[in-house]
């Protein structure tokens, strides 16, 4: 692996990696700080990592690694949102109405179970299908259906007895 | 149209609209969840990752890390001759490299073996070699079969105890490390964020994946996760460790949401705690013969409260 196979792997996956993090971690710094470990990971190693299974390499050094921030931390997310499509500009009270949605569904994914949460943000968020998801975290698709009714019986359930 | 095929259409951006709603409030019997529903759903799909460092300025930093490594720093690291060659012969290797692979799965591969303890239970599990594991409740512990007498390795995420007979060397890979040793006895908690090895006889060798130097305990000696790093080995009292294969758990100065964890496991019990018992610290002991006496030996040191709501959920208040 020379640089240039390097580059071509740190823009493929980079986005991907950053996210996964992010979304177990709920800290954006942090998640960017283990992204850089990660790819420096695979440089040091890139004699001996074959192309074949550098995807699953990536995601399973980034998990390790974001396992020992995990320690006593609470998860806080703050998510950014995607620009309005329409162009129109929002008024003040939808604003504040979207504000207030954000909150509530950080504060609830940040509740829900690790597992089912990446999983679900995976798909949501990087738009990724079921058979993608399976392959980044080296899981069956089942399991990844599995998690993902999981998270959606999560939500049912929070919605039935809202707090 | 199945919920979880509908589900996962919905999901994957397959069908459209219409057909969301018109299914969706099928499966819902309340217009008004269906709506909330449908909401955060649609609501997660527009957020995106907050922070403003761009690609870019990762590629830059992370190519000035590498610029200041040492070339030599990889053991293949300096002269890469085989890999300048062309893109062909790289694939051409990785291609027969797969088809070894898949030959030797053929061939070889040979069944997992998967044992499970559920919560408040207790597994001895004695391998071909005569060597025992003994599993502790909420445990799951899987080796491949058959050709054990070579290849002795096992998974393990929980806890259990090994009593190993001499022979090749002998593996327990948890999710952040491995212990290596040869024959000799020790424990090993994998739960969670902790990850602990305390060696009983002999010598066990101890890495986590992410951090190549090793820890090499002799009997009485111990190690655990600090800091992403294992500790310098210290000395731990036998009881404290192995209690729980006689149904005895000690604890020194540990965290008290753990003890709890260890409580729910070996009685099967919810706990609803309702104090903030973050950050407190318990040394103490319970037993497993009776559930209301452990509850105060944990409890009235701590000066909390419990209510037993049913046969399986407590209140701590």
């Amino acid at each position: 692996m020379n640089i240039d196979d390097f580059k071509s792997l740190f823009d493929q996956y980079y986005e991907g990696i950053k996210s996964f993090l992010y979304y177990k971690i709920g800290d954006i710094e942090v998640a960017e700080d283990i992204v850089q470990e990660v790819f420096l990971k695979l440089w040091d190693k890139r004699a001996s990592v074959e192309l074949k299974t550098v995807k699953s390499f990536l995601f399973t050094i980034a998990n390790n690694m974001a396992i020992n921030h995990l320690k006593h931390r609470s998860i806080v997310f703050n998510f950014a949102r995607n620009e309005n499509k329409s162009g129109k500009v929002d008024s003040p009270h939808y604003e504040l109405e979207m504000k207030e949605f954000k909150e509530n569904l950080e504060r609830l994914l940040a509740e829900m179970p690790e597992n089912y949460r990446i999983v679900f943000l995976m798909n949501r968020i990087d738009k990724l299908t079921y058979n993608e998801i399976a392959e980044r975290l080296e899981l069956s698709v089942k399991a990844i259906e599995k998690r993902m009714s999981n998270a959606l019986s999560f939500l049912r359930e929070k919605l039935k007895h809202p707090i | 149209m199945l919920e979880e095929t509908f589900f996962r259409k919905w999901l994957e951006g397959e069908i459209g609209d219409d057909e969301i709603s018109r299914h969706g409030r099928k499966v819902f019997n309340d217009d008004k969840e269906w709506a909330t529903f449908k909401k955060i759903i649609e609501g997660s799909g527009d957020l995106k990752l907050p922070g403003d460092k761009t690609k870019e300025d990762a590629w830059n930093s992370l190519a000035t890390k590498i610029q200041s490594k040492p070339s030599s720093g990889n053991q293949h690291g300096r002269v890469l001759p085989f890999y300048k060659k062309p893109w062909v012969k790289y694939m051409a290797i990785a291609a027969s490299l797969a088809v070894i692979f898949v030959v030797y799965s053929i061939l070889f591969t040979k069944k997992t073996t998967i044992y499970k303890t559920a919560k408040s239970e207790i597994k001895t599990i004695t391998m071909p070699d005569n060597s025992v594991i003994t599993l502790n409740a909420a445990s799951r512990l899987s080796f491949v079969e058959g050709n054990w007498m070579n290849n002795r390795s096992v998974s393990l995420e929980g806890e259990a105890f090994f009593d190993v007979k001499k022979g090749t060397k002998f593996e327990v890979n948890s999710e952040v490390g491995k212990v290596t040793v040869l024959g000799t006895s020790f424990n090993v908690k994998a739960r969670k964020e902790r990850y602990e090895v305390s060696c009983f006889t002999g010598k066990v060798a101890v890495s986590l994946y992410n951090d190549q130097s090793e820890k090499v305990l002799s009997n009485g000696l111990a190690t655990k996760i600090m800091n992403q790093k294992l500790s310098e080995p210290f000395d731990f009292k036998t009881k404290s460790i192995a209690g729980w294969k006689s149904g005895e758990y000690y604890f020194e100065k540990q965290p008290l949401t753990e003890v709890f964890e260890e409580f729910e496991r070996q009685f099967n019990v919810r706990l609803k705690i309702n104090a903030n018992i973050n950050d407190r610290i318990y040394s103490g002991y319970f037993n497993k013969v009776d559930k209301v006496e452990a509850l105060e030996l944990i409890c009235l040191p701590m000066n909390l409260q419990f209510k037993i709501q049913n046969n399986n959920t407590v209140i701590i208040y």
